[in-house]
């Protein structure tokens, strides 16, 4: 399907004004494609999605709330000359496969059939049979100048962000998801960032999906931020990562004795309160801080920290190595 | 070991209750405590009385305590809202260790009524206030005392 622009002789409901902006003021919402910067009437389209990339990023402008960045294509790219482009066939084609990478029209791409610009009709019929303005050719141009730089910065970003918060938190067993953003440059990736990234929170490993009713669309800030504030948690709620196990084994083990009771002479494990008679058999830690050994290790095999002071086994052991640095004399230090 | 460890601790509490806490079991379930706080004195607080629900995770001590407000409260770490989830670093998982005691966190809650953290606040305009006009902030903690906590 072709979709041509009008020519320089364009008398449209935008005439008269710079023509990159639906006006959203007038009783009809705007919604904005933050994929491709596309943008159209509501009343034109009932899906929240956008009717050239098909993403989903999209937010409903109003009059009071205006997301769409200031203008910012060149005044060059607006002469007629340039306002030919058209919907590549392939375009047309990649629409019915929402996961390909979509190529987008390019300045190099040659009209293929050049017809006459329609006349003084402000709506031309675009993809899947639906409308699109008179200001959405240049898009793809658009996308090209700033888009391009914009999408991959966000694509790298994003991906960052991922892997960040997903490094520490992945257990065995759970799927890498890195290797799902695959961004090249040249390409046009919007469409799978939006499909990638629900991907990934698909299969997030203890199923952070089920925040997002239909998973592939998120439409308000406080959805993206339950989201994020999912995947912080993530990592966040389990806290230290924990000791490695042949640490936990290396802990010496000792006869409580009375150097290593608390000031009030009483031997007590801080993590279960009991108390500890002497001569029980107690685990060590680098601190000085001693526990029954059952206890310390279900505490370090989840979190690399002591009990009492929060000092990290492996930290220890590696500053143990250090001649001097051990806490000789620290005895007495008791929970 | 949590319940062993959790009724030695509502012993302890019980038999030498720190001022102005006092806390009972709900339907005998030691993992599951009421807590009423008294506004500590100084504080826009002072004169309310706070309820408070403590939940002990039957990981415990190897997870920390949820701790809410059942009272509504007018604070930076408090949701201001019937949940009254909050904030408070003691109980934070990256902060939390199995030797923390469940007095030392009632004792932290009194003084985060004292001394909020606007810094670390949940209510983000309840923080505003309390940085840039602490006046009025403590107008409308006193108004909201009377409100939701006499």
């Amino acid at each position: 399907m072709n979709i041509r622009r009008r020519g320089s002789d364009a008398t449209g409901m935008d005439a008269g004004r710079r023509q990159t902006r639906l006006d959203a003021t007038h009783g009809r919402q705007v919604v904005f494609c933050h994929a491709c910067l596309n943008e159209w009437y509501r009343n034109e389209r009932a899906e929240l999605t956008c009717p050239c990339c098909i993403g989903d990023v999209v937010e409903i402008i109003s009059p009071g709330f205006d997301p769409r960045p200031a203008s910012q294509i060149p005044e060059e790219l607006q002469t007629p000359s340039r306002q030919n482009a058209q919907w590549a066939p392939e375009l047309a084609h990649a629409h019915a496969h929402a996961h390909e990478t979509v190529h987008m029209p390019t300045e190099d791409d040659q009209p293929i059939s050049p017809s006459p610009p329609y006349e003084h009709e402000p709506w031309y019929p675009g993809p899947n049979g639906l409308y699109v303005g008179p200001n959405h050719a240049p898009r793809g141009l658009r996308r090209r100048l700033s888009g391009e730089a914009a999408m991959n910065d966000l694509a790298a970003g994003m991906q960052a962000f991922l892997e960040h918060i997903l490094r520490d938190g992945s257990r065995p067993g759970a799927a890498p998801f890195q290797a799902t953003f695959s961004l090249q440059r040249g390409q046009y990736g919007t469409i799978d960032i939006a499909n990638h990234f629900n991907h990934a929170i698909t299969n997030l490993p203890n199923g952070a999906g089920g925040l997002a009713p239909n998973l592939d669309a998120v439409y308000s800030q406080q959805a993206m931020d339950r989201i994020i504030s999912q995947l912080m948690n993530q990592r966040g709620s389990d806290g230290p990562p924990p000791a490695l196990a042949s640490d936990i084994a290396a802990l010496p083990i000792k006869k409580l004795d009375e150097e290593m009771l608390g000031p009030g002479g009483k031997g007590e494990c801080s993590i279960c309160m009991d108390d500890v008679e002497i001569g029980t058999e107690v685990v060590v830690l680098h601190c000085n801080h001693w526990f029954h050994k059952e206890c310390a290790s279900r505490w370090l095999n989840e979190h690399d920290t002591c009990p009492i002071c929060r000092k990290a086994i492996g930290e220890a052991t590696a500053v143990n190595d250090v001649p001097g640095a051990s806490g000789f004399g620290r005895a007495g230090q008791a929970g | 070991m949590a319940a062993k460890r959790i009724t030695r601790e509502y012993a302890e509490i019980s038999e030498s209750p720190p001022s102005g806490i006092n806390v009972s079991l709900d339907n005998d379930n030691v993992h599951k405590w009421n807590v009423v706080m008294a506004g500590p004195e100084g504080s826009p607080y002072a004169g309310g009385t706070f309820h408070l629900s403590l939940t002990l995770p039957p990981e415990y001590p190897f997870k920390a305590p949820v701790l809410s407000f059942k009272t509504r409260i007018y604070h930076p770490n408090v949701t201001n809202d019937e949940k009254g989830s909050m904030c408070i670093g003691i109980l934070k998982s990256e902060s939390w260790k199995p030797s923390s005691k469940i007095l030392a966190v009632l004792l932290a809650v009194q003084d985060l009524l004292r001394e909020p953290v606007p810094d670390d606040a949940l209510e983000a305009q309840i923080a505003d206030k309390f940085k840039n006009d602490r006046p009025g902030f403590e107008r409308d903690a006193k108004d909201a005392v009377k409100r939701w906590a006499k």
